[in-house]
Parts: C-alpha cells; structure tokens; sequence
C-alpha cells in the first residue's frame, strides 16, 4: 500500500520555512554549530502559550503547524515523534537551579518540560488531539523509529494519517559537552568546507521536521515513502543496502539520487565512500549535512530534502556531493549513519 | 485463527526484590518496599520516603558479575538485571535463527551520573564523561549488546507510561513480523532531578503513600525495571506460556501539561480502546492494576474514568504503587509483570495504606490478599507527563 | 505597600515569563487566575517559590494559594501580614 508524504514543515538553520521555496539561499556558518533561523512564534501560537515554551517546543509546533496547513489535515490519527536529546536546554535549567541551589526554591516548568514528551503532549494539547501519541528517543533512531511506526500503523490500517517529527534543540552547555566526544571541526571553518578531508570533524545542528503522511494522494503530494529499515552495528552495510533494495523489487541501478549523511568525520567518510564506490558508481550522490549539522534526528532533515527533490523534480546544486544532476528522479535512497552504531535507510519515489 | 501474542519470559528489579521470586514474594507477605533514602545522595534524606532498591550500584554491578565502572549508569544496571532474567527464561540465549529485537524504556536515563557531574564539567570543562551515558538510548544499547540483540532497538520516553508503550509497539513488530521475539521493557533508577522536579510539583507524600483514600497527599518516588519476551503463540517451542498479550491501547488526554483532565477523558478512551481491540466488555475485566499514583489529581482522574468505562460491574481495583513507589518510566511493565503473576497466580493485591472512600468515588480498591480467584483479564493502566495515557489487557494461558 | 505591589508586579512578569508585559498592564485588584491574567496550578507553584525565595514566606499546602494569590494586592497583604 502507497504512503504518501503529504506535508512538510522544516524549521532549521536554513531557509526552510516556506515550502514553496527550496535551498534558493544557502546560508554560511563560520562556527562548528548551527544556530536555528527562527520563525515568528506570534504567527503561529498565542502568547499565553507561548511564554512557557523553550525554543525547541515552538520551532516543533511552528513546523507541525506548516505540515498539517501543506497537507490540509486537522486533525491527525497519530502524532508520532522522535528525538535525541528532547527538552535540552529546560533539562539543564532544571539541573543548574537543582545544583546551585543545593535541591532548594526550585520551580516546576523547566521539570515538567524536561521530559522528552513534551513536545508530543503540546502538539496534542493545541489541537485538543485524543488519539495516539509517541515519543522516541534513540540515538540515531529516534526519527527512524517514529517514521516506521507510523508507516506499521498505516499499512495496518489502524490509521488514516499521522504527523510524524523529528527534532532536537543544542545549546550552549550541551555543545561544550558534545563536542568533548564528537569529532568536530574548529570555529572559524566555514559549514561549506564540512567536506574538506583536511577538516577533520562535524558541524553541531539542529532543527525540527515533521511530516505529514496519508494513504492517499493529493495535490499537495511531495513522494512517496516505500520503505524504510535501520540496523545497529551491521557487519556489511553493502549487503544490507543490496538486499533492501532487493526487497522492494529494485536494484541499485534503479536509484537516481543517494541521498547520503556525510557529516565531516572521516572514519564515516570512509563508509559512505565505500558505499557510493560499490554500489552506486554512477548515481548521483547527495548530502545535507553541510546545511543542518549533525544531530541526533539529522535524517528528518534528510527526508525533508528528499521530500523537496521528488516534488520539484530539481536538486539544487549546493547539495551535490559528487555527479550531475541526473536526467530522471523517481526513486531516491537515503543512508545515514549517526556515530556509526545507528544507521538507516528511507527509500521514497515520485508520486 | 489470530496468532495471539504469548509471553514467555518476565524479568523485574525493585524495592521489593533483585527478581520475580522476591518481588512476589514481599508482594504476598504485604510488605511495602517505601523506606527512607539510603543510598541516593540528596537533602531530602529522611523527609521523603522512596521505593529505592537496597544496593548500591557497585553491588548491582557485582550481581552482574563485571567490575563497577563509571560507565554504566545506575538505570543500565538495574535494566540490564531485569532483562537477563527475562530473556533466560524465554531461553533465548541460544536462539541463532531468530529475528530478535529490543524495545526499551525510560524517563531518567543516565541522569544519575550527568547530576553529579554536570556542574563540575561546565564549571572547569573536564571532568567524567557523562554526555555518553546521558541519553535514552544508552542503556538500551548496553542490554542489546550484552544480550547480543541486533536485528532492532529502539527506545520509548513518554514519561510514566512509557514502558507499557514498549509493550505496545514489541505485539505490533510481532503482528506485522518485523521480528520473531521481543524483548519488551523499561527502567528508571531514582535521581535528585526527578525527586526535586516532583517535590517541586508539590506531589510527593511524606508518609507512605495512600492510593484511591479520601486524604493521600501525593505520590512517593520508585526505581526499578521490568521486562517481558514477547512471541507469536504459534511459535512458542520448549518453554512455558506465562500469559498473553490481549489488547492495548494509547490515548492522550489533551487537556494539561502535566495534571489530568477532572473526568479522566484520556483515561477512558485509553481503557476503552484496550477493550475494543481486545474484543472484550468492560465486565470480562477480573481485576485493574490501576496507575494509582496517590496523587490527588490521578486518583479522582483515573477512578471516574474506571466508573464510566466500567459502569456498575467495577472489577476488583488495587493500585501497587504503595509497594513500590511510583517507577515512572518503568512503572507501565513492572505493573504489567504483576499483573502477569496475579494471572498466574490467580490472586488480587492488595492496596496498602488504604482507609478512606474516596467521597467522589463509588468504589474502594481492594484492601486484603485475595487468593483462589477465577481470574481470566487483567487490566493495568499507566498515565504519564503529556497527557500520555495507555492501558493493556493481559489473558490468562 | 504600593512599593510592594510594584516589586511583586516586576517578579511576577519575571518568574512567569510574561513576555512583552509591564508591571503597568497589571491590575492590582485583577484575578491573576481563570479570567484575569489567565494563570494556572504551575504558575500558582512558581509564585510559591517566589514566595520563598524572595520573602522568606513557606507556603506548606498548595490549597491555600488560592486565596493569596488571588490578585496582586492580596498577595502583598499576606506577605506585609507574615511579616508582621
């Protein structure tokens, strides 16, 4: 049965916001984080509600918003999320007022906002939404695990539609710590250069995305998503791409576009290369983290990407990592790692 | 014919008990696991009473049979417990041929060790490295690789009613057989950060805990872990059935960011829906394990919702919450593996603490060990953060 | 007291984040909960701390926020009455 991506809604460190535009403007960072273009919140939430909400809840409620307004949908059967990270920075409130001052005079917003729900229940909330809610929060998984559930339920019949998102806030703290394990470039290199084998390291990103997918096609239709997997620590990637593939009936000369997760770290460098060389030597190939960084739930970004490419039949130049466009897009496969343990593939094609 | 959902293995750490054995065991003798604070480092220690597991994590670690290193947070520890005992007992250990997968759960996460090291790092910028074992989805890789579980993980955080979430999705991967076994779970060790968010809320009890009396005054705070193996019954060989999974259900109340709507909307249409897809009527419901948090805004939240939904034939209700404590994140399966055994057991808990009728209510849970019942459903109900509500109904093998 | 009242309006906007609000755009005798200002049981714990933390005033049961922090005004009684 077809699942057809309906609507789309990004809110990242690009011009994303309006989907009617795509990549015309590439915006350059020179810091080895990317910071979110903020939309104006007042459009889209009253400010009663919105004086509570940390930026990673309204730029998620900001992009559902926009999905379900692409879509034409009001009501969805499902909303289905995933995160890495969840409410990072009302976490760390919590935990820096909790500390400084020894468990005493603390107040309960940034607690009750830290649990990685929250973004779920507020969707839920501002539609008065009764029906089926998840949140899943994995790694490099999160989004992936949000998208397949949506897709058993809607294959299932057990819904006729669901807003899928995947979202992760970083700041200021979380970066100092992130980048305390994570390979990443030095400040001052420009996000353009992620590629550069003599700059070793990623770019730290962020964003929110959601979707918006329904069994049937409508006007608004961007692709379809025809399946999806993702393996943990997999001995052969190569083989596994082969047989996914294979079990949709395709073969890898069948893909017009990989869509991949290069991310500035060489040792994963070396995978998607090793990937690109053996099975797609002659496919075009393109990348997106040189435009929202690398995150836990990057492949949302990814998947928006794809989404953009389908509908519009034109890949914009800024996100060719190696090829020419090529001469037809119906089918694009998306591989993405995160930090090599966790890693997925999103099959989708033309409507 | 439906291929029902069989359980074949159950696993739980708590107050009460390192395993099964033992948490049955103080739950048959009426003997609440809520005590002062031993072990957990905060100034709350001998106000707040909590249902914490009596051993340090390098005991835990010892019970592992590995040498304690920083790098496992309490919540790995605690889960990776439950989960052996679970998966030894489905014998899965020797299963080569099988797709097997891994749906876990937690609230806290690492937030044992980042609340100890957080400030220091940020301070001087180096220090334990904390940010590894911080997120969700740490303690679920650790237990996939010492399981040697591969082929699926994931990880739920819905809050109190995340790890009867992951019950939910491991029958669905069974249904569209994305795998053959699932191990089905979830874990939260006690951490400062939740003991001072709810204290902030101003939920926690200073006494032991009163679920559905007229004058409880809040919740006491848990840990532990739980985990069922789940398969298809068809394909169930060499080992026992302890029960099945009979229907499910998740519904969002929509009305709060926290506390839940006065009539218990989600409640019901979680309980609702658990009957619809089981196929069953409000009266084949033998007993409910409610959510029974003790707190003010739950209790009177989730007994209307049971009174609509169950009309004038209530089934016997206990909360085992004054047990345990309330194990957030690892609260849905904990109470699901009691509510496996009541099945098995064909016995009702009893609801500790409990004086009062609620004057809003109808109905008083159940106050006594109950035995030699004809039990065949089990309801338990778990109500998180977000309005997140989810019911599941178990059928006795 | 209308000092008080000032200094309470000031901490109120602060502690609830109440963006793009004066200490003049609030009433001293308006409702600060249900139709008034429109705050709810969170809010009401927030100004429990600040109740606290700033005037060394513990409330031990929430129920009683709800005639002390009925408006500004009678917030300031109670605490010029604890501080008796």
């Amino acid at each position: 049965m077809a699942i057809y991506i309906n609507g789309i809604g990004s809110i990242s460190p690009q011009e994303t916001k309006d989907n009617s535009t795509f990549l015309s403007n590439i915006i350059e960072y020179t810091n080895a984080f990317l910071p979110i273009l903020e939309p104006p919140y007042k459009e889209y939430i009253p400010p009663k509600n919105l004086r509570r909400m940390s930026k990673i809840i309204r730029n998620s409620i900001v992009a559902a918003h926009i999905s379900m307004k692409d879509s034409n949908l009001e009501m969805p059967d499902a909303i289905i999320t995933g995160t890495g990270l969840g409410c990072a920075l009302d976490t760390e409130k919590f935990l820096s007022n909790m500390t400084e001052n020894k468990e005493t005079f603390l107040t309960p917003t940034s607690f009750i906002q830290s649990t990685h729900n929250t973004i779920g229940g507020s969707i839920a909330l501002g539609l008065a939404c009764h029906n089926y809610n998840m949140t899943y929060v994995h790694r490099g998984f999160s989004f992936e695990t949000a998208l397949h559930d949506a897709k058993m339920m809607l294959d299932d019949g057990e819904i006729e539609n669901a807003l899928v998102g995947g979202f992760d806030e970083m700041t200021d703290k979380h970066i100092i710590l992130l980048k305390s394990i994570w390979s990443h470039q030095k400040d001052g290199v420009s996000n353009f250069q992620l590629r550069n084998p003599e700059e070793n390291g990623t770019i730290i990103g962020q964003g929110s995305n959601f979707f918006v997918l329904e069994k049937e096609k409508k006007l608004s239709s961007y692709a379809k998503l025809l399946d999806l997997k993702f393996f943990y620590k997999p001995d052969s990637v190569i083989e596994i791409i082969e047989e996914f593939l294979k079990n949709n009936k395709l073969n890898t000369k069948n893909i017009d576009l990989v869509i991949m997760g290069y991310n500035g770290i060489s040792s994963e460098t070396e995978v998607y290369d090793a990937v690109s060389d053996h099975l797609f030597p002659k496919t075009t190939i393109a990348w997106f983290k040189h435009l929202c960084g690398e995150f836990y739930t990057a492949s949302a970004f990814g998947t928006w990407m794809a989404a953009q490419i389908l509908q519009k039949q034109y890949i914009p130049k800024s996100v060719i990592y190696k090829g020419n466009a090529p001469t037809k897009l119906h089918n694009i496969l998306l591989y993405n790692q995160f930090q090599k343990n966790e890693h997925s593939l999103i099959l989708f094609s033309q409507c | 014919m439906v291929d029902r959902i069989a359980i074949t293995g159950i696993g739980v750490i708590s107050a009460l008990g390192l395993n099964v054995e033992q948490n049955f065991d103080a739950l048959l003798k009426s003997q609440s696991g809520i005590k002062a604070i031993r072990i957990l480092n905060t100034i709350h220690n001998g106000e707040l009473p909590v249902g914490e597991i009596p051993f340090t994590d390098e005991e835990l670690t010892q019970k592992l049979g590995f040498t304690f290193n920083k790098g496992w947070s309490r919540t790995s520890l605690i889960g990776l417990l439950a989960a052996r005992e679970a998966w030894n007992q489905a014998k899965l250990y020797k299963d080569y041929k099988s797709k097997k997968g891994l749906v876990s759960a937690t609230t806290v996460a690492g937030m044992r060790r980042s609340e100890e090291f957080y400030c220091d790092f940020i301070k001087n910028g180096t220090g334990e490295d904390f940010i590894s074992t911080h997120d969700a989805g740490d303690s679920t890789e650790k237990i996939a690789d010492d399981l040697g579980i591969k082929d699926y993980l994931t990880t739920i955080s819905t809050a109190c009613s995340s790890s009867t979430n992951s019950i939910m999705l491991g029958a669905r991967l069974l249904k569209n057989k994305v795998l053959d076994k699932v191990l089905v779970g979830g874990m939260d060790s006690l951490t400062k950060f939740t003991l001072n968010g709810f204290n902030s809320l101003m939920i926690l009890d200073k006494q032991n805990c009163r679920s559905f009396d007229d004058n409880r005054a809040g919740l006491n705070l848990g840990e532990g872990a739980a985990f069922l193996v789940l398969e298809r019954e068809s394909e169930v060989e060499d080992k026992a059935i302890l029960g099945y999974v009979a229907g499910y259900a998740n519904a969002n109340d929509a009305y709060h960011q926290t506390a839940s709507s006065p009539e218990g909307k989600g409640a019901a249409l979680a309980m609702s829906k658990a009957l619809k897809m089981a196929k069953l009527k409000a009266e084949d419901i033998d007993y409910i394990n409610a959510h029974g948090t003790a707190t003010l805004n739950n209790d009177l939240s989730e007994g209307l919702a049971i009174e609509e939904v169950f009309g004038k034939k209530l089934p016997k209700i206990s909360s085992t919450k004054p047990f345990t404590g309330h194990t957030l994140g690892a609260a849905g399966v904990i109470e699901s593996v009691f509510s496996i055994l009541a099945l098995k057991h064909q016995l009702i808990y009893p609801n500790l603490n409990f004086k009062t009728q609620m004057k809003e209510l109808n109905f008083s849970p159940e106050t006594e060990l109950l035995r030699n019942l004809k039990l065949n459903f089990v309801l338990s109900n778990s109500f998180g953060f977000g309005g997140n509500n989810s019911s599941i109904i178990f059928g006795k093998h | 007291m209308d000092k008080l009242i000032q200094e309470l309006k000031k901490e109120i906007i602060e502690a609830l984040n109440l963006e793009d609000m004066e200490p003049d755009d609030i009433d001293a005798d308006e409702a600060l909960f249900g139709d008034g200002l429109g705050l709810d049981s969170i809010d009401a714990l927030e100004l429990i701390v600040l109740l606290e933390k700033n005037y060394g005033i513990k409330i031990e049961n929430p129920k009683d926020g709800k005639t002390i922090f009925h408006s500004v005004k009678t917030m300031a009684n109670y605490i010029q009455s604890r501080q008796k």
